[in-house]
C-alpha cells in the first residue's frame, strides 16, 4: 500500500519552519537560497502560507515572519493543559515575590513544554517556539520534571537517551547523581553565567503520588549557586507552589495529561533547519 | 482563517493549502476532528482529507487521540511558533475582521478594550461616511454606546454594579443615554441574551451602531467590535437584516480569541 504522505507539501512546512526558527524576516530570496530552490518555486509556497494565515510580511516589508495561526495553534495546544488555566495567576504572585520572570512547564512524553511565563511586572507573557519543547535533561524546568520522576520514568528516560544519536542526547558527567541530590533536596538549581555565585530555581510541581507532572523556573539569580537549604524567601516561593498544588489536585481530571495515551518514546518533534 | 465550505481554495500550492486548512480546523476550543467530519466540513474527499491528516502526523503537528479515531494537535506544533515574534495583540487579532465587516457595510469600524471602567478606542477603519469619527484613544465610559455596553456586558454581575455604585448618577450624553440603572441592568441582561448591543443614539444624535463582544478563553471581554454608521445613511433595520453574516464573521474572530487570556487588568474591581 503506498503511504498516504502529500510530499509535495511538505517543503511548504519547511518553508515555514525556516520562518519560524529565523532571528530576522525573511525575504523569498533569502529562502530560496537556503532551500536551493527557484524563487518562483518559493514565491508559490509562500503564497499559500500568506494567503493561509501561517506567514505575514513584516510591516508591510517584502520579508515574512510568523502569522498569527502559528500562534493560534499553539494557544489551542498549550490550553489543552489544565495546569494552562489554573498556573497564571499563581505564577503572577510568585514572579512578584521573587522579582523574577516565572515559568510554567508540563511534561510531554520525555519533553518540557514551557507553556506560561510571568515576568516580574506580574504580566502574564505566553512563550513558546523551537526552545519551549526541550528533552527533559536539556533546561532547568526539564531537570526538575526529571529529578521528581519515579525510578522507573527515570531507567525509561536514560533507554531513550541511548536510543538517540545525536550529541545533545548525552547528559554531562556526573548529571545522574546531582539529579539524585536535587530530589533529596525537593528543589533544582541551575547557576547563571551572567550572575556569578547566583543561580536560577526549579521548584516540581507533583500529583497526589508525588510525581512531577510540570515544573516551576524561577529564571534569574533566585538563589545563591551553593544553598542547598531552604531559605525563609524560598520556603515562601514554595508556599505558593504548594497552593497551586492544592488547586491542581482539586480536579482528579487535572492529572491526567492530554498526551499520556502517547508512547513517549514516539514523541519526536520535526527536525529543526538551519537559521538564517 | 478557516474557509467555507465550496470556496477557492488558494491556488498556488492546493496540497499544501488544504494541509494548512485543515491545520487550522485545530485552532478551535474544540480539540478532536475525525477524518469523516472535516470531509463533511469543507466538501472534501475523505480520501483527500486523510492524506493531509496523515501527512500532519507525520510532521508532528498532529497526533491521533487515545481512541485512535480522532486526531488532535501534537506537540510539534511548537516548532511552528517563533518566540521572537510577540503573541498577536488585540488589534492584530481583530484588524483582518473588521476589515471584512467594513468591506460588507461600508460603515466604519471599531476596536474598543476596556481599561479601567472605561472603553477606549484602539482600532478604527474609516467607512464611506465619516460624519462620525471615533478617534483613536477616544475614551468612553461603560454605559455610553454600543460598544462600551457589550463590555459592560460582558462583565460578571458584582463588576456591572460596582460600575453602577461607583459612577452614579450616569452620565448623560443624549437623551438616549441609559442613566436609570436598573434600565441599565435590563439592558446589560439583554445584551447577554442575544449576543450584540444596539445603538440607542445613546452616545451622539445620528449615530446608529451594532456592537458585539470580543471574549476571551473565560468569556472575559478582550473588547468590542462596533459597526456605526450615521442615520442619514443607514438604519439599524438594515443592519440587523445582516446580522447572519455579522454573526458568522464575529463567530470566526471569537474563536481564536477565545484561545487567549485577555490581558490583565479586565477587572474593573480593582480600578
Amino acid at each position: 500500500m503506498s503511504s498516504p504522505i502529500i510530499r509535495s507539501a511538505l517543503p511548504v512546512f519547511d518553508t515555514l519552519r525556516l520562518i519560524a526558527s529565523s532571528d530576522v524576516p525573511l525575504s523569498t530570496a533569502d529562502l530560496s537560497r537556503m532551500m536551493k530552490l527557484p524563487t518562483s518555486t518559493v514565491h508559490r509556497f509562500l503564497a499559500t502560507l500568506e494567503e493561509t494565515g501561517y506567514v505575514t510580511r513584516f510591516s508591510g516589508s517584502p520579508k515574512f515572519i510568523p502569522g498569527n495561526m502559528p500562534q493560534h495553534l499553539c494557544r489551542a495546544l498549550f490550553n489543552r493543559f489544565p495546569l494552562s488555566r489554573i498556573g497564571p495567576l499563581f505564577l503572577r504572585r510568585l514572579a512578584v515575590l521573587a522579582h523574577e520572570t516565572v515559568t510554567l512547564t508540563v511534561r510531554v512524553g520525555w519533553f518540557g513544554l514551557r507553556i506560561e511565563m510571568a515576568g516580574d511586572a506580574g504580566q502574564v507573557a505566553k512563550i513558546a517556539g523551537p526552545e519551549a519543547l526541550s528533552r527533559l535533561h536539556a533546561g532547568l524546568e526539564g531537570r526538575t520534571i526529571l529529578a521528581f520522576l519515579p525510578d522507573a520514568e527515570i531507567e525509561g528516560y536514560k533507554r531513550y537517551l541511548r536510543s538517540c544519536t545525536d550529541t545533545a542526547s548525552k547528559p554531562k558527567a556526573g548529571f545522574w547523581k546531582e539529579l539524585r541530590e536535587y530530589r533529596a533536596r525537593g528543589f533544582v538549581s541551575a547557576p547563571l553565567g551572567f550572575a556569578p555565585a547566583h543561580a536560577a530555581l526549579g521548584l516540581p510541581l507533583r500529583n497526589r503520588a508525588g510525581d512531577a507532572v510540570a515544573s516551576i523556573g524561577i529564571i534569574g539569580p533566585a538563589i545563591d549557586a551553593d544553598s542547598h537549604d531552604l531559605t525563609p524567601q524560598m520556603s515562601a516561593w514554595m508556599d505558593v507552589r504548594d497552593e497551586l498544588e492544592a488547586a491542581f489536585w482539586s480536579d482528579p481530571a487535572n492529572s491526567v495529561s492530554p498526551f499520556a495515551h502517547l508512547d513517549p518514546d514516539a514523541i519526536v518533534p520535526p527536525p529543526r533547519r538551519a537559521r538564517a | 482563517m478557516h474557509k467555507k465550505k465550496g470556496r477557492k481554495l488558494p491556488s498556488q500550492n492546493k496540497a499544501a493549502a488544504r494541509a494548512l486548512m485543515i491545520l487550522s480546523y485545530f485552532a478551535s476550543e474544540s480539540p478532536f476532528h475525525s477524518s469523516i467530519a472535516l470531509s463533511r466540513k469543507l466538501g472534501l474527499t475523505k480520501n483527500s482529507v486523510y492524506r493531509c491528516l496523515e501527512t500532519l502526523v507525520h510532521l508532528g503537528y498532529l497526533v491521533r487521540d487515545a481512541t485512535g479515531t480522532r486526531y488532535e494537535l501534537g506537540p510539534g506544533i511548537v516548532q511552528l511558533r517563533s518566540p521572537r515574534w510577540q503573541t498577536p495583540e488585540i488589534r492584530a487579532l481583530c484588524r483582518p475582521f473588521m476589515e471584512k465587516l467594513s468591506e460588507m457595510t461600508g460603515e466604519s469600524v471599531h476596536l474598543l478594550v476596556p481599561s479601567g471602567q472605561q472603553a477606549i478606542a484602539v482600532e478604527s477603519i474609516e467607512g464611506l461616511g465619516i460624519a462620525f469619527r471615533l478617534p483613536i484613544g477616544a475614551a468612553l465610559p461603560l454605559h455610553v454606546s454600543p460598544a462600551a455596553r457589550c463590555i459592560l456586558a460582558s462583565l460578571p454581575d458584582n463588576e456591572v454594579e460596582k460600575y453602577i455604585r461607583d459612577n452614579s448618577p450616569l452620565e448623560r450624553f443624549t437623551k438616549g443615554t441609559i442613566t436609570d440603572p436598573d434600565r441599565l441592568r435590563d439592558d446589560v441582561r439583554q445584551v447577554r441574551k442575544q449576543g450584540y448591543a444596539l445603538s440607542h443614539e445613546d452616545f451622539q444624535i445620528g449615530r446608529i451602531g451594532i456592537a458585539f463582544p470580543v471574549l476571551d478563553l473565560e468569556g472575559r471581554p478582550h473588547g468590542s467590535i462596533v459597526i456605526a454608521g450615521s442615520r442619514e445613511r443607514t438604519t439599524l433595520e438594515s443592519m440587523l437584516a445582516m446580522m447572519p453574516r455579522f454573526k458568522a464573521v464575529l463567530g470566526e474572530l471569537n474563536q481564536f480569541s477565545r484561545l487567549y487570556r485577555a490581558q490583565a487588568p479586565t477587572s474593573i474591581l480593582g480600578a
